[in-house]
């Protein structure tokens, strides 16, 4: 019984590090220099300015690659949406302000929307690595719609998990919650049960290989990567599963990779 | 022995389980300091100073668009806030499944 326990118990402590892509953090200390990550966010602004997006789906690399399970790239996502900025000492000029879905610092099983800047943004990031999908310009415009109305926050659900299941709606994570808002811009709905029955029936997530004993374990480590709402396989929604669902269905009009020295196609 | 490789094995399992989570909370502090760097490096795309009061939206399709120089700092948390559609702990009211016939694959008018 013992030999079994301690067998569990370095299992747990030698397979729970390949899960550590939640990344869903909100400007946690960074171990990059403060002023590379302020270049390179204005290098990210820039060029999302230069291509003329008013809105842009941004990801960032907040995990060491090397941690993050096979086909996954990037460990959050948000909205880049060009706006009219008003400071409080009365100043104004144009830039863009990043919609997060962050998980909590005090509860991880929770999340909150929060709004920050590019610089905040990068702030969490292992390297300066940014995916970015900017989405058709029709599809811009309804997403602008969507995000500046109640919709955006109605489509939240703070029960967080970084696996979260993007068919249900038991758990959420800054992917699932940047799909749902996709696609209740592309079909003009705010019904989630709709919305869910959309992304079952067209949306491939991406499949996450995880053995039984690494299930348990995970759960039993943190209720954040509980796998609960997903059936025999675990799947769930990445950057990269969203870049292919859009592309595959005309909804973007580039998608890409921008590092401070170069632009990549995806 | 076993016992001792035991509890040396819990132990190290505890500590690691933060590590997976990633730190999550909002540390803006760390964020203005970003910023302000941020306006220290020639692009003036951000400033550093109190937080956003306001960030709108702008409609701006088919023209030239260009970062200016007193563009954006926000630490707040403007959209954060409580009660939404999916949030129904607490509510002690069944949900009733529902059966949902998907549309047709997505596509942009």
């Amino acid at each position: 019984m013992k030999r079994l326990l301690l067998i569990m118990c370095i299992a747990l402590a030698g397979t729970l590090p390949s899960l550590a892509w939640a990344g869903s953090s909100e400007a946690g200390k960074s171990l990059l220099p403060a002023a590379d990550v302020a270049a390179f966010s204005n290098r990210v602004q820039q060029d999302l300015a230069a291509r003329g997006a008013n809105v842009a789906i941004v990801a960032r690399m907040g995990r060491d690659p090397s941690v993050l399970p096979p086909g996954v790239q990037y460990t959050h996502v948000s909205f880049w949406v060009y706006s009219q900025i008003t400071r409080a000492d009365g100043s104004t000029g144009r830039g863009y302000q990043v919609y997060n879905l962050y998980q909590k610092d005090d509860d991880q099983t929770r999340s909150h929307l929060v709004q920050d800047s590019p610089a905040d943004f990068f702030a969490g990031a292992h390297r300066l690595d940014a995916g970015i999908i900017i989405p058709d310009i029709r599809l811009q415009k309804k997403l602008l719609k969507v995000i500046a109305s109640p919709t955006y926050r109605a489509l939240h659900n703070p029960r967080y998990s970084v696996l979260a299941n993007p068919n249900t709606s038991q758990f959420q994570n800054c992917t699932e919650h940047t799909l749902d808002v996709v696609m209740a811009s592309v079909y003009n709905t705010r019904d989630v049960p709709q919305i869910k029955a959309n992304i079952a029936a067209h949306f491939q997530p991406q499949p996450i290989k995880l053995g039984g004993a690494k299930r348990v374990l995970a759960s039993i480590a943190s209720q954040a990567l509980t796998t609960n709402d997903h059936g025999a396989k675990v799947a769930t929604a990445t950057f990269g599963s969203i870049a292919r669902f859009m592309r595959s269905n005309k909804l973007a009009s580039e998608i890409y990779r921008i590092t401070p020295d170069k632009v990549t196609r995806f | 022995m076993t016992i001792r490789f035991t509890s040396l094995a819990i132990i190290f399992s505890l500590a690691a389980s933060p590590s997976f989570a990633g730190p999550s909370g909002q540390h803006s502090a760390q964020s203005v300091e970003h910023s302000a760097q941020a306006a220290s490096h020639g692009s003036a795309a951000l400033v550093s100073g109190a937080a956003t009061v306001t960030a709108v939206p702008i409609m701006l399709f088919g023209t030239s668009m260009a970062i200016s120089g007193a563009a954006l700092k926000e630490v707040g948390e403007s959209t954060a806030g409580i009660g939404n559609d999916l949030y129904l702990e607490g509510t002690g009211q069944a949900i009733t499944p529902r059966i949902v016939t998907p549309n047709g694959a997505p596509a942009l008018d």
